[in-house]
């Protein structure tokens, strides 16, 4: 070994329910990257370069070719990596590759993430029912993407929105909620509470990226 | 196999052939030495193997996948396979990773065609990445500020850490580390300050473990047009006589001055003198002269010959048995006897005809006494008369080849009517160079040949009167202008065509010129000498815009209505010296009356060498030295010896490649030229920058090295 370091992942265990087993390895492989020595090339540029790849996967960006290129990648790193932080990685990283095959090829091909978690494959509604509004999601939105007045149902501006779900935790009523393919109908424009019926106006759309 | 086992230690099979592994080696190790050829990066010869790069991964037997040779000591019985599909893929990975960061045109690197990693990369053939592009962000905190001499393109930085190690390992200094910033590891300088500011001690040594562009010597400190061993140490190089300057300097610090004074004396003949007014070219190629201000070599030479009070090299000088040949040598300056040393050393028979009444050339009737202290100059030539050398002094020798056995009429004022096997012509340039104003018959009017002279010798007028003017703007005018101060002259005024910035003369000799109260004219010509009663009581002169010399000459323009006549009561003319020889000698002469000499320094006439100032123009006592040395070797030859006049007198100990960290050590100031005290002498010294260590570092064989094709080839034979 080069070097002796030994580090636990500092996250939540992996909780197959709610987590994306995508945006997992690619956390798990981030934190191996950052805390590398840097004398061994697979834990200082292997670690790195399955790190980028797999956020390219959760961004949209992922290619065809890559789960299979992260996987050898991490087959060398497991193997060969100087250290025991880079291969532990590794060897997270292929468990959840083979164990949610279909999930990665989801992110790649389908740009999609089924647990909602891959910030660019999910938007964010205030819904019509629930959403009281009251304004505190507008306030508490640090990039303005919230639409709205005293008493309208909030619209949240997803090119805006950075996911950064402070609105989901402040909301009083719950009533902000995430979206992947299948969207909610919502109103384009702030509406009064009440007004929005759930047969009219809003459009089911599919989001292609 | 078992037998051979028992009786040589460790044998292990490496693809099939079997490799005799020494104690320490590693697996790598032993294969290049049997020429079976691993690709490697991070691991260096000189260095702790890393295991970082994993280039070097093998399969053995017995033990699952692969692992890095550098770091797996050689055991015996071992089964290595080198290249297998496992270590391929490896390999290739790892590489495809390093070149993820690595700027991509290698066409733009200084390293370009002389790196390690692109030879690697055509080894392991990997071209067109499938990887991501990764751009590091830290190559500017990497590579720090700027300096003189090491040049950090850290984008190029592929973290092999063999600077690291060899900073830390190697050199003891530790001035470079891996680094953390933002997430993203990088090597870098210590606490991400300036090379300056750290412990560095600009070794070099990891831009000479480097493998990469990315730690590289700054271009232009070291020369070009040499080879690189030799242009590494810049001192030395530039010094004519090549005197091993990091060497001595080395011993004087730890207070070794009889081994100091040995290595100087390998190569010099004249060190107190030299050590107090050689013109020390060394000290303008020191590499520590780019970062601040070089290394005061000639006063530590001066320094380490004064404390030598033995002189126990002189016990080492061998002589060889008589060779019944005989070698005249006209002129006893340092050329004439510098080669009378080494020709008297190599059992010849040696002569020195010198015209005046003294001997010495220039260091005795040129160099001002107030400057060079005579007896030194008598000590240094009693050494070489101790090797047992004819003098002859007040005999001036009108023809060179009359001294020659196949000469033909012995010259009656010759007063030894002998004839010699080789004759070497070393009569420097006597005459002083004049103007083309007419001056002839003024009583007041001297060359700088004839002023220094006539002070040497106490033959100066009573009365310069009360302003002097020299022109010229070399060392000599000054030489001249501080004689006459110290004759006595009032107002001394040193003219010269050259601006302040374009004079030849030292900066230190203009500064001391000043302080005594000379004044300098810069950018003069003078057009015409007033004059009464056949003395020179002024001159005329304008004021120069700019000047060149051209293809008809020195070609010049002037400031309309400068002109001004400056009243002087004595003149003196410092305007370069010529060699005072002609046709009568009996030479073929070239240009400027110089000596024709061939590429063994022979002249036109068989067994008659010419050396130093007679055939190069005026040089330095120095430049004599070394020529003298060379025609000795040259003119043994000629007479049958082998022609090597080198010798040791001191055994070269390996010097310690650990240096440590020196406190402030490039804060450390050079002190003035001089007589150094023991304190002054050793700060001197510690701010070496000791570029002689570098050539310890072992080279890295890349894989087109012949020594991995003959391994190859032996393999093949081997059927394997």
């Amino acid at each position: 070994m080069i070097c002796d370091k030994t580090i636990e992942h500092s996250g939540a265990p992996f909780n197959p329910e709610t987590d994306c087993p995508v945006e997992r390895a690619r956390s798990v492989m981030k934190e191996a990257a950052v805390n590398s020595c840097g004398k061994c090339v697979f834990c200082r540029e292997g670690t790195l370069q399955i790190a980028v790849i797999l956020e390219d996967m959760t961004g949209g960006k992922g290619q065809d070719e890559d789960r299979l290129l992260v996987q050898e990648l991490c087959e060398v790193t497991r193997q060969a990596a100087g250290c025991e932080p880079a291969q532990k990685a590794a060897r997270e990283c292929l468990d959840l590759l083979q164990e949610y095959e279909a999930e990665f090829e989801q992110h790649i091909v389908r740009k999609r993430c089924q647990k909602l978690v891959c910030k660019s494959y999910y938007t964010l509604h205030a819904m019509p029912a629930d959403c009281t509004g009251c304004g505190t999601c507008k306030e508490i939105c640090p990039q303005d993407a919230v639409k709205g007045g005293s008493g309208l149902i909030h619209v949240i501006d997803n090119e805006r929105c950075d996911r950064c779900l402070l609105c989901v935790d402040a909301c009083p009523s719950g009533a902000i909620k995430k979206a992947g393919a299948v969207k909610p109908k919502c109103p384009d424009e702030p509406v009064a509470v009440g007004s929005f019926g759930a047969s009219e106006g809003g459009t089911r759309r599919r989001r292609r990226s | 196999m078992e037998t051979i086992k028992q009786k040589e230690g460790k044998i292990l099979t490496i693809d099939g052939r079997q490799v005799e592994a020494k104690e320490g080696q590693s697996v790598l190790d032993a294969a290049l030495a049997a020429g079976i050829y691993i690709p490697h990066l991070c691991h260096h010869p000189a260095l702790q193997p890393q295991g970082g790069c994993k280039l070097c991964s093998v399969e053995i037997e017995g033990t699952a996948g692969t692992v890095t040779s550098c770091n797996t000591p050689a055991a015996g019985g071992m089964v290595v396979k080198t290249k297998t599909k496992a270590t391929e893929h490896v390999r290739q990975v790892a590489m495809e990773l390093l070149m993820a960061s690595h700027p991509a045109d290698c066409t733009s690197c200084a390293v370009y065609l002389n790196c390690e990693l692109q030879a690697l990369l055509q080894y392991l053939g990997v071209a067109h990445s499938r990887l991501r592009r990764v751009d590091k962000q830290n190559s500017n905190v990497a590579a720090g500020p700027a300096n003189a001499l090491i040049k950090r393109e850290m984008e190029r930085c592929i973290q092999c850490g063999r600077c690291v190690r060899a900073c830390e390992e190697m050199r003891g200094v530790g001035a470079l580390a891996f680094l953390n910033r933002n997430g993203e590891s990088y090597v870098g300088i210590k606490s991400n300050t300036s090379l300056t500011a750290s412990d560095c001690r600009f070794c070099g040594a990891c831009v000479e473990v480097c493998p990469t562009g990315a730690i590289q010597d700054m271009p232009g400190v070291f020369q070009t047009d040499v080879p690189k061993d030799q242009a590494l140490v810049p001192c030395k190089n530039g010094c004519p006589a090549h005197t091993d300057i990091p060497g001595y300097i080395r011993l004087t610090e730890e207070g070794r001055y009889g081994d100091a004074v040995a290595v100087i004396r390998e190569k010099l003949t004249f060190p107190h003198v030299l050590g107090i007014v050689c013109t020390h070219k060394c000290e303008y190629d020191c590499k520590r002269g780019h970062l601040d201000d070089s290394v005061t070599i000639r006063s530590l030479k001066r320094y380490a010959v004064e404390q030598d009070k033995e002189m126990a090299w002189r016990e080492k000088v061998t002589r060889l048995p008589a060779t019944g040949k005989k070698v005249a040598i006209i002129g006893s300056g340092p050329t004439g006897l510098t080669a009378a040393w080494h020709l008297a050393r190599k059992g010849h028979s040696v002569a020195v005809y010198e015209k005046q009444p003294k001997l010495g050339g220039m260091m005795r009737y040129g160099i001002p006494e107030y400057r060079l202290d005579r007896r030194i100059v008598d000590q240094e030539i009693q050494v070489i008369l101790d090797m047992g050398v004819e003098v002859y002094c007040d005999a001036e020798v009108g023809n060179a080849g009359e001294l020659l056995i196949n000469g033909e009429v012995s010259p009656p004022h010759i007063r030894s009517a002998e004839r010699y096997n080789a004759v070497l012509v070393a009569v420097g340039a006597q005459k002083g160079g004049r103007t083309h104003l007419d001056v002839a018959g003024c009583g007041n009017v001297w060359t700088a040949v004839e002023f220094c002279r006539r002070a040497a010798i106490g033959d100066l007028p009573e009365n310069l009167g009360n302003c002097l003017t020299v022109i010229g703007g070399g060392n000599v005018a000054f030489d001249c202008a501080g004689i006459a101060k110290r004759a006595g002259v009032q107002k001394v005024r040193v003219a010269c065509l050259e601006s302040r910035e374009g004079m030849l003369a030292d900066e230190e000799e203009i500064q001391e010129a000043l302080a005594e109260g000379t004044e300098i004219w810069n950018s003069m010509t003078f057009t015409e000498v007033e004059k009464t009663d056949g003395n020179v009581t002024g001159i005329r002169g304008l004021k120069v815009k700019h000047f060149s010399f051209g293809p008809k000459g020195l070609e010049m323009e002037t400031e309309e209505g400068s002109e001004t006549i400056f009243l002087t009561d004595s003149l003196v003319f410092a305007t370069g010296q010529q060699i005072d020889l002609d046709d009568s000698f009996g030479l073929a002469l070239g240009r400027a009356n110089s000596v024709v000499t061939d590429d063994t320094m022979q002249a036109s006439v068989p067994g008659a060498f010419a050396a130093g100032d007679a055939v190069t123009g005026t040089k330095a006592i120095v430049d004599g030295i070394a020529a003298g040395t060379k025609a000795a070797g040259f003119i043994d030859r000629y007479l049958g010896g082998d022609g090597n006049v080198e010798e040791t007198y001191y055994e070269k100990e390996i010097p310690p490649a650990n240096i440590g960290v020196v406190k402030d050590f490039t804060q450390r100031k050079r002190c003035g030229q001089g007589c150094l005290s023991d304190v002054e002498a050793k700060e001197q010294a510690v701010r070496c920058l000791q570029c002689d260590l570098r050539l310890q570092i072992p080279k890295v064989k890349f894989w087109t090295d012949p020594c991995y094709s003959k391994g190859k080839a032996e393999s093949k034979e081997a059927g394997v």
